[in-house]
């Protein structure tokens, strides 16, 4: 009696463990999903700041026609299409993309050109949005 | 009849804790494992910007510092493709020269008589290769390859056109 007694004793501690480690488990393997999304979004922004800045560097000197690779994203903007390494890519293939679209604003002394980038993966979720200003001194009559 | 509880209660009393005690093992090494896998992929993907994204930042921040008509300009020196930024500080000539060498983007401050020595940079970060280019209309670009492999793009619209 008194031994069977101990077994269920031993029993029921172990589950006890086992119980306390599977939540810990749970806890721990959704921790580090989430730093793996986190790490991930990371380089995702990174990258994308990077390149946005590139482009709106190239727009500020060459203009809209200077982004050779932008195509017509058919609302009034252009996308740009990268792989996953973030280097240009057909659109079939592309794991990210980066809409732009240029608003101009005649001054009268010359035109205020805001651009707005915005990058997402393929899946449609935002990476991030970013904004810029430029004036274009003696461009009146708008874009 | 005896026989059966004596081999059930065997059952119960090694069997089971054995299997638990396997499965504890078991789950504590995937978690380990799986632990190990967030953590390679995290540095991962530190690793595989790192070189390339401080490189493009240092770029832009010594363009955006010297942003003006005829500064900037990339030279060849032998094997080396050298951006060049010319200044000046109390009267008297300097230049800058940013160069690849033994996969790390050095710069060199020298006066303007000093000849190009790629020794003598410092080290600004480990990259592979990096090439610049300047176009007519002071749009200056420059594509830094990690040290893994990965590939950066960087852009500057000079002032006036740089001095290519």
């Amino acid at each position: 009696m008194r031994n069977r007694y101990r077994n269920v004793a031993f029993l029921a501690e172990l589950l006890i463990n086992i119980l306390v480690f599977s939540i810990s488990c749970a806890i721990l393997a959704g921790l580090f999903g989430q730093a793996g999304k986190l790490a991930r979004e990371t380089r995702e922004k990174s990258f994308a700041s990077q390149e946005i800045y590139s482009l709106f560097e190239t727009l500020r000197a060459r203009g809209p026609e200077g982004i050779t690779q932008a195509q017509p994203d058919g609302q009034d903007g252009y996308a740009l299409h990268y792989d996953e390494q973030w280097n240009p890519a057909g659109g079939e293939n592309a794991a990210y993309i980066i809409h732009l679209y240029t608003t101009d604003n005649d001054t009268g002394a010359g035109v205020l050109r805001e651009v707005t980038a915005h990058a997402s993966n393929n899946q449609g979720e935002e990476i991030c949005t970013l904004t810029t200003k430029t004036y274009h001194q003696g461009e009146g009559g708008g874009a | 009849m005896r026989k059966n509880s004596g081999s059930s209660g065997v059952a119960m009393g090694i069997l089971l804790p054995m299997g638990l005690i396997c499965l504890f093992a078991f789950c504590s090494l995937a978690l380990a494992l799986m632990g190990g896998r967030a953590y390679k992929s995290i540095q991962a993907g530190i690793d595989d910007s790192y070189g390339s994204t401080v490189a493009a930042g240092y770029l832009r921040t010594k363009l955006s510092q010297n942003n003006e008509r005829g500064q900037v300009s990339i030279e060849t020196e032998g094997p080396y493709e050298v951006l060049t930024i010319q200044s000046e500080q109390d009267d008297r000539f300097y230049i800058t020269r940013i160069f690849v060498e033994e996969g790390e983007l050095r710069e060199s401050y020298t006066p303007t008589s000093t000849p190009f020595n790629p020794s003598s940079g410092v080290t600004i970060a480990k990259v592979n290769e990096c090439r610049f280019e300047l176009s007519e209309d002071g749009l200056f670009t420059a594509e830094i390859l990690s040290e893994n492999g990965v590939s950066t793009r960087t852009a500057f619209a000079l002032a006036g056109g740089g001095g290519a």
